[in-house]
């Protein structure tokens, strides 16, 4: 045997969130990304469209996730990211690695790294990427 | 700062109730499903704290309402028992081929995911070997240390997942759905044999009744309708649930000794699964490094079966 049918012999597998915060509904790329996680051997936990920080953070912390993953096409990047990161902090959870994803510009990408957001993936980022990435935040 | 991983500091946190003990408890849970070692020391490390006073478990096929229905039973719960907690364990697959999963239960119950009074932890299947399912005793445990009243665990029933939630749960609900097959199916070993009672969703489908009928039939041929209640209910429009946990308070109803007696010998049994694959674990070691030509010899007729599997025994030790 070989190939793509070996078996896995992932005992532990690692454990992201992926949520989606706030008034929007379009979660095609928060599944996709969900899905090529759980293909590189994730335990993916999806939240759903429209949560509130509070849920995401809650989640993320009964799941004791090591990373979540917040995907965002509305433009309210900025404030929700921040707001994650603030309840994070308040939960002495600070130590749970936080990424974005989505329709995202380029010029709040400096923004978002300096609050602490480790990394942002924009549109056409490609599967390949975006696991090596993930994978990095691990180490 | 990082989570601890010690049991001991992680269970004090809990009885503490410090603020930290959501985090604390969601970190032993992963050491609960990390390692059957690691289970045996939280339940030894836990011996002394409440357990549930119900753990239910609810199974069926997919796309049967199972966590719809489990988020209606949280909301329905929580305001029937304002001051009580609840906890949710919800079982999906993993894949075999990555060992990934995607666990998507939670987007039914997300309404509560911060409520301080509702615990809810996704876990995958992860292979489903006897370690699994003592890991999901640990995690139970850990849910009582929260004060958790009722624990539901819910997993899809096919494979053999609908067998493990039996030997967690002290009372198994089947959920069915109509358009789920007829009287035949409901005759074939399997899923059915397993259930203490069963819930039939979607009352609000058109087809629903001849469905109903159709299982309290079956029910009522293999001389079980006395003993397994069949109950309608719609998790879309939230009908029948007050009816549900009647029907589970009734069933707990007994004698509390009975229960621990029952939880005792189910999780001896789940130590047993956990040393039975441990060895076959260890097995598979010895037979991929040690004894490569041994499955080769056996098909070409050098090596009988017997004594392939002496040899195994004798180069464990």
């Amino acid at each position: 045997m070989g190939g793509y049918f070996k078996m896995s012999e992932n005992i532990n597998p690692k454990r992201i969130l992926i949520g989606k915060a706030g008034l929007d509904g379009h979660d095609r790329g928060a599944k996709y990304v969900a899905h090529i996680l759980r293909d590189a051997g994730y335990e993916v936990i999806y939240t759903g469209i429209r949560r509130s920080p509070e849920q995401i953070v809650g989640s993320a912390i009964q799941e004791d996730v090591a990373v979540i993953g917040l995907s965002f096409l509305s433009g309210a990047h900025i404030g929700l990211s921040e707001r994650v990161l603030m309840l994070l902090k308040e939960q002495e959870a600070s130590d749970i690695i936080v990424f974005c994803g989505g329709v995202i510009p380029e010029a709040d990408i400096p923004a978002l790294k300096e609050m602490g957001i480790r990394e942002v993936f924009t549109p056409g980022t490609s599967d390949k990427i975006i696991v090596e990435k993930v994978n990095g935040l691990f180490k | 700062m990082a989570c601890s991983n010690d049991v001991s500091t992680l269970a004090e946190e809990i009885r503490l109730r410090k603020k930290t003990r959501f985090r604390s408890a969601g970190r032993l849970m992963s050491l609960a499903e990390e390692s059957p070692e690691q289970t045996i020391e939280i339940l030894r490390e836990l011996s002394g704290d409440p357990l549930p006073r119900i753990i239910l478990g609810i199974t069926g096929a997919p796309g049967s309402g199972k966590s719809l229905l489990a988020g209606r039973m949280i909301a329905a719960f929580r305001e029937c028992y304002p001051d009580k907690v609840i906890g949710v364990i919800a079982v999906d697959p993993s894949s075999s081929i990555s060992g990934g999963a995607i666990l998507g239960d939670r987007i039914r119950m997300m309404q509560h995911a911060s409520d301080p009074n509702v615990f809810i932890r996704s876990i995958a299947s992860r292979g489903q070997t006897g370690g699994v399912t003592l890991g999901t005793m640990g995690i139970i445990s850990v849910m009582g240390v929260l004060g958790c009243d009722m624990v539901i665990v819910e997993t899809v029933g096919v494979g053999q997942m609908e067998f493990a939630v039996k030997e967690v749960a002290d009372m198994v609900a089947i959920v069915m759905a109509p358009g789920q097959g007829d009287t035949m199916q409901f005759l074939k070993a399997g899923m059915m044999e397993i259930g203490d009672m069963f819930i039939i969703n979607k009352a609000d489908r058109s087809d629903f009744s001849q469905f109903f009928a159709q299982l309290k039939n079956a029910l009522s041929l293999l001389g079980r309708s006395a003993k397994n209640p069949v109950l309608a209910v719609s998790a879309r429009d939230n009908t029948g649930l007050s009816e549900l946990f009647f029907v589970v308070e009734k069933f707990f109803a007994r004698d509390h000794l009975l229960w621990e007696i029952s939880r005792k010998e189910r999780l001896e049994l789940l130590i047993q699964r956990a040393i039975f694959s441990e060895f076959q674990k260890r097995l598979k070691n010895v037979l991929e490094e040690k004894e490569q030509d041994l499955l080769k010899n056996i098909l070409e007729g050098g090596t009988s079966l017997s004594f392939a599997v002496e040899s195994l025994i004798e180069k464990l030790k």
